[in-house]
């Protein structure tokens, strides 16, 4: 079963799995957070932890976009290539910080104007903001 | 920090590629447009607040048990995919 699951992640997905990740930047709430490892265990796929390096005590859950919004799209703009060593669109992957809520139903809030954006070489990610009217979350209830 | 007076229809330069126009004021909204290059990013100031608030909320402590069955519930619920619909 696992199997199955894991076919279906992308080759981006996995080329970043279980490696040390950097964000130059930081995240926005987090400027001392660095370097993260992105871990997945195939019952929790497709979600993904994003554990600290710098704090191992801390981390976030996330996703890749397209699990949540398949046809997410934005403008990369070029200030925020540069911070991730300007990669070719095809090896940058992007995922989402979510927050996940478990009662009765299962809560998923997203912040879909500040994706991450990572470079799968360089492992050089940054959170990006898109420039919205609505910076307001999106909750998909499962 | 420099502090300019500018009516409806006046604009001011920035550096040499970047032009912001005052479109119109109507009481205390005041609309803006700003021509700037491609790679020139513009947000509202808000927005940084509003993703470190959501950082805020989202980050986890690993201390706590409940987390490492989080994402397995999340991924059940998302397998089965009964309401797949955003809701803002």
């Amino acid at each position: 079963m696992s199997n199955t699951e894991t076919e279906t992640s992308t080759n981006c997905e996995q080329e970043i799995l279980n490696k040390a990740v950097d964000f130059p930047l930081g995240i926005p709430g987090f400027p001392e957070l660095k370097r993260f490892v992105f871990a997945q265990h195939p019952e929790e796929y497709p979600f993904a932890w994003m554990r600290s390096l710098d704090n191992e005590n801390l981390g976030f859950a996330v996703i890749e976009a397209y699990h949540l919004i398949p046809d997410f799209s934005f403008e990369v703009a070029d200030e925020d290539l540069i911070v991730i060593g300007s990669p070719s669109p095809q090896k940058c992957a992007v995922f989402f910080i979510v927050q996940i809520e478990a009662s009765e139903k299962v809560k998923v809030i997203v912040n879909s104007h500040a994706p991450l954006l990572i470079n799968v070489d360089a492992r050089k990610a940054r959170q990006v903001m898109i420039p919205t009217e609505n910076p307001k979350p999106t909750t998909f209830e499962f | 920090m420099l502090v300019i007076s500018r009516k409806e229809g006046e604009s001011i330069k920035v550096a040499e590629d970047i032009e912001i126009i005052v479109i119109s004021v109507d009481g205390h909204r005041v609309r803006l447009g700003i021509q700037a290059p491609k790679n020139i990013r513009i947000l509202r100031s808000e927005l940084d607040p509003a993703v470190i608030a959501a950082n805020q909320t989202a980050v986890l402590k690993f201390q706590t048990p409940e987390h490492s069955q989080l994402l397995k519930l999340a991924a059940q619920a998302k397998r089965k995919g009964l309401s797949e619909q955003p809701k803002s």
